[in-house]
Formats: C-alpha cells, sequence, structure tokens
C-alpha cells in the first residue's frame, strides 16, 4: 500500500467545498452567475478526476492515491483515503454527472429562484459527501460522509421540492437515518474487537478486514444472532435501505417525486449508488461467511425488487415515480448480481452502477424538460411531443434503450454480465431474473409511447419547445456515453479488472473454506 | 478451414451504419429540420450505402468461392467487445458459405427494396427518418448474420428488434401503430430472454459463446457425449428465441399487426430478413441441433402446425397485407418443418426464393396501394389487371412461384421440403400430410387474393377509381428484378431426379453450403421408400396447379370460401378473426399482467408497504400522547413519584442482594 | 486570650503550603467578587447600578479562571487528607465551568433590564460557580453535600428571578422544595455509607471493601445515587425539570441546563467509579441493572414525550432528559473501564455547550412577558434572520448527533465505550430512540426553513444583544471546531 502518494483525492473531496465557502461570500445580488460559478465548480472537479484517471495504474489491486493522517487517535480513527478500481468508476461517475446535470436543469427564467445562493451551496456540500463516501477507507471517515450526503439533500427536497416536500424529506431522512445508526453501532462494535485482538483500536478498513469473527451457521436463528450475522445484518440494512431494496423503498417515489430535478438527477445517479458500494466494499468482503450463508435470501429480495419494481412503474399515471420506480428495478440486479458469488457477475454490478446512473441521470433530466415547459408530469396530460419536439423524441429513445438493455447501449453491458455470471452459479435465479428483462420492456416503452407517440390530445402539447443548447449538450454527452459504454466496455471498466479479480478471489477463498 | 483476414466484412457493416448516421444527423442538420430531406436525397444516400455493401458482400462471395472445397472464410477481428474474467467476447465477424449467402440476399433484396421505397416514400413527410431506420436495419441484419460470436448475434437480434419497432411505428401519430410497434418489441424480447438463457446454458457446457469455436468442439466425438444431455435443453431454449423472432406459433402474433408499418418494410423486415433469423441461427448451429433428436422434433412439429395454421387463416382474410403476413408465417413454418426433418440446406434454399417471391409479392401490393392511394382491402379493388398491367404481371409470376407452379423457383424448394418430410425419416408421417396440405393452401389463398385484386369488377371507390395510375418505373423496376429472380432462383437447387436425368446438373445450393451443413444422403430411386421421388414431385405439382386455378377462377367476384361452399359460415367467421388468438392472449396474459401491476402500484405499495412505515410513526405518537400523562404540573405528585421510584430501587437492589 | 487558644485548639488554622493556598485563590475571589457585586448592585438608580455590577461580576470571573490557569504547572493538591483534590482533570472542568458562568453572566446582560431582574443576579453566579467547582474537586460526601447546597440555593433563587411572571416562581418553588427532598436523601445516604465503612472519604471507603461489605453500604449507596439522579434528572426523579425548564429565567435555564448536569454527572461518576463499579461483589450486577433500567426508561420516557411538545423550551427540556439517560448508559460503561470517565465529560462538555447556544437564541427570540415561544411561530424564520436560523440549526444537529457537530462525537465516544462495556443492547435501544430524537429536532428546522410564516401570528422579533450574539458565536464556533477536530481535547 503506497504511503501517502498524493492528496489529490481530498483536493476532490474538498474542491466542492472551497468553491461552496467562496459562493458564500459573493453577494447575492449576483444571483444569475450562481449556476454558471456551479458548472465551473463541476468542471473543476471533472478536470481533477480526469487527472486522477489518468495515472489511476490498471494493474494493482490494492489502494492507490492514499492518504493516511491520524484524527482521532485515541479511538484509532484516521483520514484514510484512497481509491481503487472498484470505486474509481463510481467517482467518475460523481464527476461527469454534476456538470451534466447542472447544465440539463438549467432554471428558464432567473426572476423566479428562491436562495440560488444557498441551492448551490447545497449542491456543492452534497458533492463533497459524496466524493468522500466513495473515497474513504476508514469505517468512521465512511460513515462521516455517509450522513453529511443526508443534510444537504433534505434540504435540497425540503425547500425547494413540491407540494408534499416535508413529508417526503422527513421521511427520507428518518429512514436512513435509522438504518446509519445501527451500522454506527456495528462499527463501534468492530473497532471494539479489533482493539480487544490487537490491542489498538483501529478503524481502517484493511486492518479491520484481518479480524476473524465467530459464525456458527447450523440454524437460521444461530446464524443470525451469532457475532457475524448480526453485523452484516447491521451493515446490510442501512445499506440496503439507501439501495432501495423492496421492503424498504417507499422513501423513493415520495423523495423523487417531490425534489427538484437537479436534486432527484444527484438522488438517481449516485446517492443510490452509496448503498451498493457500501455492500461491495464493506458489507460482503468484511463479513464473507454470513453473507454467503444469506447470499440466497438477498438475492431473492433482488428478484423481487427486480419483477416488483417492474409491476409498481408498470401501474404509475405519474411519469417522474416511474422512472423512480424503474430505478427500483435496475437495482435489484445489482443486489443479485453481488450476492451471486461470482467474479463476472460481481464485476457487472459494478457497471450496472455506472450505466444505471447515466441512464437514470438522463431519464430525470427528460421528466425535468417536460415539467417545466408543461407543469405537469401525469403521462396522460402527455402525447405527440416527438412531433413538436424530435431532438428530445431522439434523446428519449436512447435513453429508454439504455434503460431496456439493448445490446450496444450500456445497459446490456450490466445487465447481460450480471445475468451471464449469476447464471453460471445459480440459474434459477438468473432466469427470473431474466424476466426483469421483459417487464423492463414492457413499462419503459409505455411510458415512452405515452409521452411522444399518439396524436396530439390537448392543445398546449402543439408547441413544446424543443431542447435549447444546454440541454441539448447533456444529452448529447450522456448519449456519447451510453453508446460508448455499450461498444467499448473495456476502455472505460478496463482500468477496475484487477481489483475485481483479487476482490473476487479473496472472496473466494474466504467463502470456499468454511 | 482455410480464413483469410480481410476488413471487408467490417465494411459490409459500417457501411449502412454510416447510411444510418448521414440520414438520421446529418442531413436534419443541413436541411435544418427533421422532416425536411427531400425524398429522392435521403432515398439516394441510403441505396447508394446499401448497394456499396451489396458490391462488397459479391466480392466476399467470390473470395469464399476461389477457397474452394475447404470451406473457407474471411474473418475481420476488430476488437475484443468485452473479456474479464471467463467472459470473452471478440468482436469478429465472419464470412463463410452460410452467411456470405445470407448477405447477398439481405443486400440485394434490400437494395432493390431502398429503390422501390424512395418512389414509394416520396410524398411521406419524414422521408429522411425512414431510410435512416431502413439503414440501421440493414446494419442491425447484417450484424446478426456476420457475427462470430452468439452475443454479437444477439446484439444484431435485438437490434432488428428495434428497427422493427421504429419501423413498425413509424407513423407514429396513429397510436394503433404505435402499440402495433411496442407489440412487436415486447414479443420479441419474450424470445429473446429465451435465447439468452440458451447461450448461457450452451456457455456452461461449451465454455464459449463464439461459433466457429463451438461447430470445432461438435466436431471431435467424446465431446459429443459430454454435450448430448444437456443439448435438447439448450435447442429448446434457442428455439425460444427462434419462435419470438421468426413469427413462430406461440410468439407470432406480433407479425400480423406489424403490418401497420410502411410496405416496404413489410417487404425487407417482415419477409425477407429479419423473420428468417430464427432459420439462419438454426441452421448456423445444427450440428448442435443433430444431437437432440426430441428438439428436432419439436422444431419440426412447431413448424408444421404453424404453416398449417397461418395457411388457414390467411384463406379468410380480407387486407392484402394480412394474407402476405400469414402466408410468410407459414412459408416460416415450412422452413422450420425443413429443419426439424434434418434438411437444413433445403431450408436456406426456401428462405432465398422465399425471400424474392415474397419480397416480390409485398411490393407489388405496395403499388396496388399506392396506386389505390392507401387502400389495402380486397374487397374494394378488383380489375386492376387494366390499370396496373406492370404490377399485375411481376405479381402474377410472384404468386405462381410460391404457389410451386412448376419451373418457377417455389417449386422447387418447396417440393424439396414436402419430399425430405418422408425421405429424411424415411418414413410416412403426419408431417408430409399437413406439408402437402399447407401447400394446397398456399396455392388457393395466393390465387384468390390475385383474383380479387386483379380479376372481377371494378369495387374501387370512385375517389380511388380517378387517382388510379400505375406506379413509376423506381418502383416497378425492382418487381421485375424480384420478378426475374423469382423465376430462375428455383435453377439454383434442381433436385436429384430431375438433376440426373438432364445432364448431371448439382444442387448447387447443398454443395455451396456443404462445409456448414453436412449433405443428408437422400434415398435414390429403387431404395426401398414408400413413395418414389418422382411420384411426389408429380403429385404436388397435381395439387398446386389445380388448388391455383380453382382459386383463379371461383374468386372473380366473390370474397370468401363460405360464398362457395355454403354450410361453412361459421368456419369463416372464426378464420377471419384468427381464431380469437389476439383476443385469448389479451384477456389470459395482459390484463392478468396490467391487474397485477395497477395492484402493485396503487393497493401493496401504498397502503401495505408505506401504510407500514407510517404506522411506526403513529404507533410513536401514540405511545407519546399515553405516557405524556404522568406529566401533571402538581408537586406532590412530583415528590410522590420521587418516593415511588427511591422505593422501587431500593427493594430491587435489596431483593437481588439476598433472594428470598 | 485563653479563649481564643481554646477557640484555635477546636478548629486548628492548618498552615497552607503556598501551591494549596493558590488552589484555594480562585474560590476566595469568587465569594469577595459575589458580596462586592451585591453592594454595588443594591444602589438606586437601578441601571447604573446593574451595568456596574455585571462589569465587576465578570472581572471576578476571569480574575478567578486566570488564576485556575496558572495552577496547571502544580502536580496533584489535596487538602484535609483527600476531602479536596486539585488535579488535571478537575483544573480543566473548572475553567469548563468558568467559560459556562462567563457566557452564562453576558446573556443576561440586556435581557434583565427588559425583565427587570434584580441585579443581584450576576453576584449569585460567582456563587454557583464557586460552588460547582467545590463539588467537581471533592471526593468527601459531607463536603459534595455542601458544595451542592451552595449551587442550588444560588440557581433556586436565579430561576425565581423573574418577578413579572408567576411561572418563574412556581418554578423556583417546585426545584427548591424537590432539591430540598433529594438533598435529604443525599444526606441520609452519606450517613449510612459512614456507618458501613466507618468514613466519609469515597476513595477511603472503597479501601474499606476488602472488610466485607454490609448490606447497609447498599442502602445508604442507593440513597446516594437518588440524590445525585434527581440533581441529573433521570427517569423517576425527573419531574421539575420540564416544569422549571419552561418557567425559569431563560438566560439562567441555559447555565443552569449545562453547569448543573455537568456537575451532577462528575459527582455521579465519582460515586460509581469508586463505590459501585470498584468490587466484584454481588452488588455489583444488581446496581447495574438498576442503572441500567433507569437508563432506558430515561432514554425513551424523554425522547417519545418531547415527540408532541410544541413549546420549544417544553421540548429542549424533555430532550435533555433523554441527554441524561444516553450518559446513564455512559455510567454504565465505566464497568467496562475506568478510563471511560473521560467520555462522559466529554460528552458533558460538548453538551453543555450546544445547550447555552440554544437558550441564548431563545433568550433573542423570546418577546418581553408573552407565552413562550411555540415551534410553529419559528416558521419562516429562515427568510427573515437566517444567521440566527443556521445557529439555531447547527445546536440542533448536534443535539441530535448529525456529524459535522460535537454532538456525534460526544455520542460516538460514548456509545462506544458502552458498547466496549457489552452493554449492546442498551445502546442500540438508546440508538433507536435517538432516531426518534432526530425527528423532532428535525421538526423545528422544518418550520424555520420550509414552512411559510402564518401572516400575523407568530411574527417573531429577535432584540439583538450582543451578549447573547458572543455567547451564540463562541457555542457555534465549538460545535464546530470540536465536531471535525475532536483531538486536542481527548486525552
Amino acid at each position: 500500500m503506497i504511503e501517502n502518494s498524493s492528496s489529490l483525492l481530498s483536493w476532490i473531496i474538498f474542491a466542492p467545498l472551497l468553491f461552496g465557502a467562496v459562493l458564500l461570500v459573493l453577494p447575492s445580488k449576483l444571483e444569475r452567475y450562481f449556476r454558471t460559478f456551479a458548472l465551473v465548480a463541476g468542471v473543476a472537479n471533472l478536470l481533477l478526476a480526469l487527472k486522477l484517471w489518468a495515472n489511476f495504474d490498471g494493474f494493482i489491486s490494492e489502494m492507490q492515491f492514499v492518504q493516511l493522517v491520524s484524527w482521532i487517535p485515541q479511538l484509532g480513527i484516521s483520514y484514510f483515503l484512497g481509491v481503487d478500481g472498484i470505486s474509481l468508476p463510481l467517482v467518475m461517475l460523481t464527476a461527469f454527472i454534476t456538470p451534466i446535470a447542472i447544465l440539463g436543469t438549467w432554471p428558464k427564467d432567473f426572476s423566479k429562484l428562491k436562495q440560488e445562493k444557498f441551492f448551490v451551496f447545497m449542491v456543492m456540500v452534497l458533492q463533497t459527501g459524496m466524493y468522500g463516501t466513495f473515497l474513504a477507507c476508514d469505517l468512521f471517515l465512511f460513515y462521516f460522509f455517509w450522513e453529511i450526503v443526508l443534510i444537504p439533500m433534505f434540504f435540497l427536497i425540503g425547500i425547494w421540492g413540491g407540494s408534499e416536500r416535508v413529508y417526503a424529506t422527513t421521511k427520507f431522512f428518518i429512514y436512513t437515518m435509522v438504518g446509519s445508526l445501527l451500522m454506527l453501532v456495528a462499527i463501534m462494535w468492530m473497532v471494539y474487537r479489533h482493539q480487544q485482538n490487537f490491542g489498538v483500536p483501529s478503524a481502517s478498513l484493511i486492518d479491520l478486514a484481518k479480524l476473524q469473527y465467530d459464525f456458527f451457521h447450523n440454524g437460521v436463528c444461530s446464524a443470525v444472532f451469532s457475532e457475524q450475522g448480526l453485523l452484516f445484518l447491521a451493515f446490510t440494512l442501512a445499506f440496503v435501505i439507501k439501495v432501495p431494496m423492496v421492503p424498504f423503498h417507499t422513501w423513493l417515489p415520495d423523495a423523487h417525486v417531490q425534489a427538484p430535478t437537479l436534486g432527484s438527477v444527484f438522488l438517481a445517479a449516485v446517492l443510490l449508488k452509496l448503498g451498493t458500494y457500501g455492500l461491495i466494499r464493506i458489507a460482503i468482503p468484511m463479513f464473507p461467511e454470513a453473507a454467503s450463508y444469506f447470499s440466497m435470501m438477498m438475492m431473492i429480495l433482488g428478484i423481487i425488487g427486480v419483477i416488483y419494481g417492474a409491476f409498481c412503474a408498470w401501474g404509475q399515471s405519474d411519469f417522474k415515480k416511474l422512472v423512480a420506480y424503474s430505478s427500483v428495478s435496475h437495482m435489484g440486479y445489482i443486489l443479485v448480481g453481488l450476492f451471486s458469488f461470482n467474479q463476472v457477475a460481481t464485476a457487472g454490478s459494478l457497471y450496472q452502477m455506472v450505466n444505471h446512473g447515466i441512464s437514470s441521470a438522463g431519464l430525470f433530466m427528460i421528466v425535468g424538460f417536460l415539467y417545466e415547459r408543461l407543469h405537469t408530469r401525469n403521462l396522460n396530460d402527455f402525447g405527440g411531443i416527438a412531433k413538436s419536439a424530435p431532438i428530445m423524441a431522439i434523446a428519449f429513445m436512447i435513453l429508454t434503450l439504455s434503460s431496456v438493455a439493448l445490446p450496444g447501449t450500456n445497459g446490456f453491458v450490466g445487465e447481460f454480465t450480471i445475468l451471464f455470471g449469476t447464471f453460471q452459479v445459480r440459474p434459477v435465479v438468473a432466469l427470473i431474473t431474466g424476466l426483469g428483462v421483459i417487464f423492463g420492456a414492457i413499462y419503459a416503452l409505455k411510458a415512452y409511447q405515452r409521452v411522444m407517440f399518439g396524436p396530439v390530445t390537448n392543445d398546449h402539447n402543439k408547441h413544446v419547445a424543443d431542447l435549447s443548447v444546454r440541454e441539448f449538450l447533456a444529452m448529447g454527452i450522456l448519449t456519447v456515453f451510453i453508446f460508448g459504454i455499450g461498444f467499448f466496455p473495456n476502455t472505460f471498466f478496463g482500468k477496475s479488472n484487477s481489483t475485481l479479480d483479487s476482490y473476487s478471489k479473496q472472496l473466494m477463498e474466504k467463502v470456499i473454506h468454511e | 478451414m482455410q480464413v483469410i483476414e480481410s476488413n471487408i466484412p467490417l465494411l459490409i457493416i459500417l457501411l449502412p451504419l454510416l447510411g444510418f448516421l448521414i440520414n438520421g444527423a446529418i442531413m436534419p442538420i443541413f436541411y435544418r429540420g427533421f422532416a425536411k430531406t427531400p425524398a429522392n436525397v435521403a432515398g439516394g444516400i441510403a441505396t447508394f450505402f446499401i448497394a456499396s455493401s451489396f458490391i462488397l458482400a459479391v466480392k466476399a462471395f467470390l473470395q469464399v468461392h476461389e477457397m474452394g472445397e475447404s470451406s473457407g472464410a474471411v474473418l475481420s477481428y476488430a476488437f475484443d467487445w468485452f473479456n474479464y474474467g471467463n467472459l470473452v467476447i471478440p468482436f469478429s465477424l465472419r464470412i463463410d458459405a452460410l452467411s456470405s449467402l445470407m448477405t447477398l440476399i439481405i443486400t440485394g433484396v434490400g437494395s432493390l427494396i431502398h429503390i422501390y421505397s424512395i418512389g414509394y416514400m416520396h410524398h411521406d413527410h419524414a422521408v429522411g427518418r425512414f431510410f435512416s431506420y431502413l439503414n440501421l436495419f440493414c446494419f442491425a441484419m447484417l450484424l446478426l448474420v456476420l457475427g462470430d460470436s452468439l452475443v454479437i448475434l444477439f446484439f444484431g437480434w435485438e437490434g432488428v428488434g428495434l428497427c422493427s419497432y421504429l419501423l413498425i411505428g413509424f407513423w407514429y401519430s396513429d397510436t394503433e401503430k404505435a402499440n402495433a410497434g411496442v407489440k412487436a418489441f415486447i414479443t420479441n424480447r419474450v424470445g429473446d430472454l429465451g435465447f439468452l438463457v440458451g447461450m448461457f446454458l450452451l456457455y456452461s457446457v461449451f465454455g464459449t459463446l463464439t461459433i466457429s469455436e463451438i461447430v470445432a468442439l461438435l466436431g471431435n466425438p467424446d465431446f459429443i457425449a459430454k454435450v448430448t444431455p444437456v443439448a435438447t435443453l439448450i435447442c429448446l431454449a434457442l428455439f425460444v428465441g427462434a419462435t419470438g423472432k421468426s413469427a413462430q406459433l406461440p410468439l407470432y402474433v406480433w407479425l400480423p399487426d406489424a403490418m401497420a408499418g410502411p410496405t416496404p418494410v413489410s417487404a425487407l423486415i417482415h419477409a425477407a430478413t429479419m423473420v428468417t433469423a430464427g432459420v439462419y441461427m438454426v441452421a448456423r448451429l445444427n450440428p448442435l441441433f443433430e444431437l437432440s433428436a426430441t428438439a428436432l422434433s419439436v422444431v419440426a412439429n412447431v413448424g408444421a402446425v404453424t404453416a398449417l395454421f397461418a395457411g388457414t387463416i390467411a384463406v379468410a382474410q380480407t387486407d392484402i397485407k394480412k394474407v402476405l403476413a400469414y402466408s410468410t408465417v407459414s412459408q416460416l413454418g415450412y422452413m422450420f418443418l425443413a429443419c426439424g426433418v434434418g434438411a437444413y440446406n433445403t431450408a436456406i434454399f426456401h428462405l432465398m426464393t422465399h425471400a424474392f417471391f415474397k419480397a416480390l409479392l409485398f411490393l407489388g401490393s405496395g403499388s396496388v396501394i399506392h396506386a389505390c392511394s392507401g387502400e389495402q382491402d380486397m374487397r374494394k379493388m378488383g380489375g386492376l389487371k387494366k390499370y396496373l398491367p406492370h404490377t399485375y404481371i411481376t405479381m402474377l409470376i410472384g404468386s405462381l412461384a410460391i404457389s410451386g407452379i412448376p419451373i418457377f423457383s417455389g417449386f422447387f424448394s418447396k417440393d424439396e421440403i414436402i419430399y425430405s418430410t418422408i425421405a429424411l425419416p424415411a418414413g410416412f408421417s403426419h408431417l408430409f400430410i399437413i406439408g402437402v396440405i399447407t401447400a394446397i393452401l398456399t396455392a388457393f389463398y395466393t390465387a384468390r387474393m390475385m383474383s380479387m385484386t386483379f380479376l372481377g369488377e371494378e369495387r374501387l371507390s370512385h375517389h380511388a377509381k380517378d387517382h388510379l395510375h400505375e406506379s413509376p418505373w423506381s418502383m416497378v423496376g425492382p418487381l421485375y428484378v424480384l420478378a426475374f429472380l423469382a423465376a430462375v432462383g428455383g435453377l439454383l437447387g434442381i433436385p436429384h431426379l430431375l438433376g440426373m436425368n438432364l445432364g448431371h446438373i448439382p444442387h448447387l445450393i447443398s454443395h455451396w453450403l456443404s462445409p456448414i451443413i453436412a449433405v443428408k444422403h437422400l434415398p435414390l430411386v429403387g431404395e426401398h421408400l414408400p413413395l418414389h421421388e418422382g411420384v411426389v414431385m408429380f403429385g404436388s405439382i397435381v395439387f398446386a396447379v389445380g388448388s391455383f386455378t380453382i382459386g383463379w377462377r371461383t374468386f372473380k367476384n366473390k370474397f370468401f370460401i363460405s360464398d362457395i361452399v355454403k354450410g361453412i359460415a361459421g368456419v369463416q367467421q372464426v378464420l377471419a378473426n384468427k381464431y380469437y388468438v389476439d383476443e385469448i392472449y389479451d384477456a389470459v396474459v395482459i390484463t392478468s399482467l396490467k391487474g397485477i401491476s395497477s395492484w402493485a402500484a396503487n393497493v401493496f405499495d401504498k397502503v401495505v408497504i408505506d401504510g407500514a412505515v407510517n404506522g411506526v410513526a403513529v404507533v410513536s405518537r401514540f405511545f407519546a400522547d399515553k405516557i405524556r400523562v404522568i406529566q401533571n404540573g402538581d408537586l406532590q405528585a412530583y415528590a410522590l413519584v420521587m418516593l415511588f421510584g427511591v422505593f422501587i430501587v431500593v427493594v430491587t437492589v435489596y431483593g437481588i442482594l439476598n433472594p428470598l | 486570650m485563653n479563649s481564643v487558644a481554646s477557640l484555635l485548639e477546636i478548629f486548628p488554622i492548618p498552615t497552607l503550603t503556598s501551591e494549596q493556598s493558590v488552589s484555594l485563590l480562585p474560590l476566595v475571589i469568587l465569594s469577595i467578587t459575589a458580596v462586592l457585586v451585591i453592594i454595588v448592585g443594591a444602589q438606586k438608580s437601578s441601571d447604573k447600578g446593574r451595568t456596574g455590577a455585571m462589569l465587576l461580576s465578570l472581572f471576578g470571573m476571569f480574575l478567578s479562571a486566570t488564576v485556575t490557569y496558572k495552577t496547571f504547572s502544580f502536580e496533584q493538591v489535596d487538602f484535609l487528607s483527600g476531602t479536596l483534590l486539585f488535579d488535571y482533570q478537575e483544573r480543566i472542568l473548572s475553567l469548563v465551568l468558568h467559560l459556562c458562568a462567563v457566557l452564562g453572566l453576558l446573556v443576561n446582560y440586556g435581557y434583565d433590564k427588559r425583565e427587570e431582574l434584580m441585579s443581584e443576579i450576576y453576584g449569585l453566579l460567582p456563587i454557583s460557580l464557586a460552588g460547582m467547582i467545590l463539588m467537581v474537586s471533592t471526593n468527601h460526601l459531607l463536603f459534595m453535600f455542601i458544595s451542592l447546597e451552595i449551587m442550588s440555593l444560588a440557581i433556586y433563587v436565579m430561576v425565581a428571578m423573574r418577578r413579572n411572571s408567576k411561572f418563574s416562581a412556581e418554578a423556583g418553588l417546585k426545584y427548591f422544595i424537590l432539591g430540598g427532598l433529594a438533598s435529604a436523601f443525599l444526606l441520609y445516604g452519606s450517613a449510612l455509607l459512614f456507618g458501613a465503612s466507618g468514613s466519609f472519604n469515597l476513595v477511603l471507603i472503597s479501601q474499606s471493601f476488602e472488610r466485607g461489605v454490609s448490606p447497609i453500604f447498599y442502602v445508604g449507596l442507593m440513597f446516594v445515587m437518588v440524590g445525585l439522579l434527581f440533581k441529573v434528572g433521570a427517569f423517576p426523579f425527573h419531574s421539575w425539570i420540564p416544569d422549571v425548564y419552561q418557567g425559569a429565567t431563560t438566560s439562567v435555564t441555559g447555565f443552569m441546563g449545562a453547569a448543573v448536569k455537568l456537575v451532577a454527572f462528575m459527582a455521579l461518576t465519582k460515586v460509581s467509579l469508586n463505590l459501585m463499579f470498584a468490587s466484584t461483589s454481588v452488588g455489583n450486577t444488581a446496581i447495574v441493572l438498576v442503572v441500567g433500567g433507569i437508563a432506558a426508561v430515561t432514554i425513551i420516557f424523554g425522547n417519545f414525550v418531547a415527540l408532541k411538545q410544541n413549546e420549544l423550551k417544553r421540548m429542549l427540556a424533555y430532550s435533555t432528559i433523554a441527554h441524561t439517560g444516553y450518559l446513564l448508559l455512559g455510567i454504565l460503561s465505566l464497568s467496562g473501564s475506568p478510563a471511560n470517565a473521560q467520555y462522559i465529560m466529554i460528552y458533558l462538555v460538548l453538551y453543555a455547550f450546544s445547550n447555552i447556544g440554544i437558550f441564548a437564541l431563545i433568550v433573542m427570540l423570546e418577546k418581553s412577558g408573552s407565552k413562550d415561544i411555540v415551534i410553529d411561530d419559528l416558521a419562516g424564520l429562515w427568510n427573515k434572520y437566517p444567521m440566527i436560523s443556521i445557529a439555531m440549526t447547527i445546536f440542533l444537529l448536534s443535539m441530535a448527533g448529525i456529524p459535522l457537530t460535537s454532538g456525534f462525537i460526544g455520542k460516538y465516544l460514548l456509545f462506544a465505550a458502552a458498547v466496549s462495556a457489552k452493554q449492546i443492547v442498551l445502546v442500540v435501544l438508546a440508538v433507536l430512540a435517538s432516531v426518534v430524537s432526530v425527528y423532532y429536532y428535525l421538526r423545528v428546522i422544518i418550520t424555520m426553513f420550509m414552512k411559510e410564516p402564518q401572516h400575523g401570528s407568530g411574527v417573531v422579533v429577535a432584540s439583538k444583544w450582543i451578549g447573547c450574539g458572543i455567547t451564540v458565536a463562541i457555542s457555534v464556533f465549538i460545535t464546530i471546531q470540536m465536531g471535525i477536530f475532536p483531538a486536542i481535547f481527548i486525552k
């Protein structure tokens, strides 16, 4: 592990916060330029991320760009940052999605802005939280950023949201809090166990990975209440609420419907990935026996997520809720992929995280465009918009194809690898998950047809303004990614191969020998 | 196995893609608007690219030909599309005997259809978009045919599904047409899931997804022992994919509705190329299918039943394109019947001839519809013979070919299929009977269609009447070329009996495909056989000619078979409504799924899960209300509570210290 | 003359070493300032006297703070063979107490003029501060009782200071009577402990365990515990807190809530360290069970009742009860390892400053004489007074234990200690109950940021006093600084 090789990661995390601080100083009558300021900040961070990508060595599987500064020595907590093959794609996703999202949700007229400065500041803090969570290698630091992400999202939905935004944002906050506080107790127990075994407490992921928790699986309750079982379930509960997995997903549609477009783009594109990232980084490698014991249960819940999410999406009449439920369905795939303990499926899940981020961000932007033009989200009010807004129709078609996982788009790369990998381990599970491919097509095409095709029923659909230059740019970049990853997945994900190899190898050793 | 590295295959697929990009993206910018590109500009570009890829296809065909017997192949390896862990998928394209033939058909018939549609779509407003979709379709179909790895084949497989969705729903402002597009895509998707599962099963046994490696592995006998137990499962799964794509019985419902698209689309996609993808896949993996008799019998039976089923429906249709749609389903059934009995090369031969005459018939019907300014119902046509002479002649050749009248291509390929149904399994079976009956039906409904449209007195509405005009040469030209191919196509596969007597003319097609599909030994004259090949051929000629003439004469002014034979009005009603299959599907599958989805969305999700979440909040509030009561603000009560507390504490400590 | 000599025999004047005298000096200074302030404040023209008294009292406290700071360099100093013990930890605590008192004093300035508080309040503050310093540094039970009384009496008077609102008098009286009852328990318990072990000094009592433990010891211990639990506000003995918090002079409530809780818990830690968890006798499990039970009930009661409160101060009162429950959990963690005592201290210090800060804000927001602030009055505060609402949000988030604030670090340390003492079940309960606390803290934030003010009612007018401003600024700084760089504080 290379010690303190560079402070690039700290720069990536805290650059948005610095921009935010500068923003606070600016007088608020410059309100019109704050959005450009946010864009500049986003692009600056993107450049930093590209620098990270450029000199990230694809052949090392351990952490790179490590930064280790002791933070609370008495408790073994250190400011420990690092990036490896698993977190790199997600960091790059955040770096790319931010400028695109800001570009895509540019306010039409600046007169109706509400506390623009506070809004942009919250977006900056949100970015810091997201980068921090992906780059933290210390469990306490991970939790620290995991919570920080909540506050800006809480305000974004709460202040600039729709009609019942208060209910939605409280539900979102409390729901995530329940999970993460139980995770906190689990972290405390792990640090204590580390102190008991090795004398000195330490919360760093690498040290904690060395710990051995006893796990006896001669019966369900003995497995659940064994030490490793409890720890695994505590962590998984926190992550699964964020994914969201089916029984814990009801906060997502409310949060999305009430959130402003920029907020819901971030929520869909990156925040959902925190949950799955937590699973792949902490829950599964730290407690392999428990994870493999509960893997069947989690996969079944994943399948339910896929099928049930698709059915809910199909039954929705609110366009944004439909897209929200489609996220539930797509994230179900990742759960199935992760818990199949197959090398290719795990890689597929990582790809699916990035791909879903791109396609759902685009879809939410489309919802935002339509809402800004027609001030409605009800599918029945739309119809025949393709006639007056052809570019939007094309962009929406490409995004639908990506979410329907058509070969040649990024969706296929993710879903095919997951199904391929899972089939080798559990064919029946893969078969049922495959059904999601069909239902996915049904609700996606239904949505597209309700919005774009058909005769122009109500009059103000006649002259829907087509995409502005900014919106076209945002959609264009997303399209480049959709087809780029679709046709050349290796160029995008090649760098994480070695980490994924060593990750699966370690996992197999631990799981097989028990 | 001699392999030449060259980038011809790559060029063949990239040219249509380029055409798609130019028409789809650059032209609208150039003409500032999506519906502004004039027809012949867009058409010209599209045709240029598909034609140039046709020329390359011919060049590749010749190259493969030079390699002679040793089953050469032209390979172009672009890059590794995906390799991580044990999943390695090279993006490589391979032209060998079978795929060169298919490429020729696709690009050849495709170019003709492109030329035709310049005229046909001339006054449509979104022509640029139409031609970009057509080129995209050709790219996807060529990818399907040339793909060396099954995943690349799957690439093309779903790509053509997308293009058929886009083209069927081309006139999207009419919801019914858009619904047809969605129906096509979803039904294909059901099939594609089967294909996916087949691929994964195949991988779990073979360890590779590249077709050439699979075929090579099937070469050595000890590996075959390992594969046979799973072979049936793999073949059935792959066949589910084929039924979805090639509209066989369970999943054929989308093809008749796909007629909502413009006619050139029906000609190209739903007659010549896309629907044959299933047959191509089965032929390509024939060594695998050979391993499991059960799978082959399933393929044969599904094919036969579909052929018969669709044939009967076609007899009762009034819409000209619906007749042709059901006839396509029936002919595809024939091809699968051929594959089922093991005569893969005959299936490919029939695929080729079918591409010619079915495309011809569709384009002919297109020019008829174009002439009658959009009228598709045959009952409102009639007597067009004198107004549309060229269309009449070419469609006549096409219908003669499809009915299996001698010297026309249909006779050779269909007769060989019927013959192989009894020759190969060397036994008399129900398949042979179904084959013969379907042949009769084919001749019958084709003749009915011809006579209802071209003969009899004119039933045109006067609006259509005064606009009646023969189609321009850009449309009639391709008709003549196709008519020539339909007529001459049969000579490529002269059957053994005639070949031997007329001076050793070999069966060119099966000879050409021999490296891919091992030629089965058809029992010759003299070997014990229930029916001598000559007898079969003679019988099929008599039946074909007979039913064609009956159909030709009776339907001059009548519409339905119930007009002729009094008693069967009820049967006619059932056939006209396509055995109510769509209604059954709707009732059983779609409404129940819709019911579940609305229940899931509104009832279960809102009430149950959300209810539980909000319930927790309500319970905690209720609990808070209850315990708030202690705080009543009275000092004495506080003191009392304190003392009570102390008492409890002391008693518990004392109780624990010296238990009773 | 010999009468004087006989007096000296009875009360021999101990010869003090230089260190001892300097350690005692702060107490002396505080007493003198108190007396002087009361004299200065008693002038006829109340406002001139008031500022004079405030300044003098402020000066006195600064003086004693500098003296305590100077004593840092000495080692441990103890008096009367162990009754008073000035060690490093005690000096840190007395500095913190000085800071709390100063902030408590600043908040008063300006508020007292509007509420016509008598200027004696500035005199009572140093007295209560002196009582607190004594309490923190003693190991002797009787001495603990004396310093408790000194502190409490000063605070009873301060609480009842607001003449023009009858609630204040009622609160003061309730606090006084119930306080008296608790002190009685404390005294009686000490007597029993003396009987059982022959000494008042906690250290000596713990040494007497080898000679066996008589049952009276446990009864006495329980009574002492009850006395302290009352001061801290644990469940069965909490009933005074909501009424006192709501009724008392708002400026005093902040200081009282923070400092009294800090001191009482320090005493409780000393008692439990020496008496409860020293020996591993049977009694140990019984006491752990009792304290655990009380802690659990306090947490649940505090959090859930706060859920239904509409008045801001009453809600904060119940949230203090909840925080007491978390701290009782910390007391339990002492059975794990004595080093956990510092985590309790850290939590108390961090909580103290959030408490003082939030009450300083309430002082600024309150209108004179009217009823208390209902949470809905704060609607739309964000647009009118952005700075106040941001400060309020920071304090609330710190109390809820959200990262970036000191509350999170405090809670993490406390619960980590409890987890290391294998109190997993209680910690999980505390964590889930704190989710409920997150809800009612969020409710306030939501009303401030997201709700539009119902025009007319609840238009909150903020009186901007520099005293409160400084207090809020200091508290915000400490909350954020401790939230990000807590290492310097933990030994």
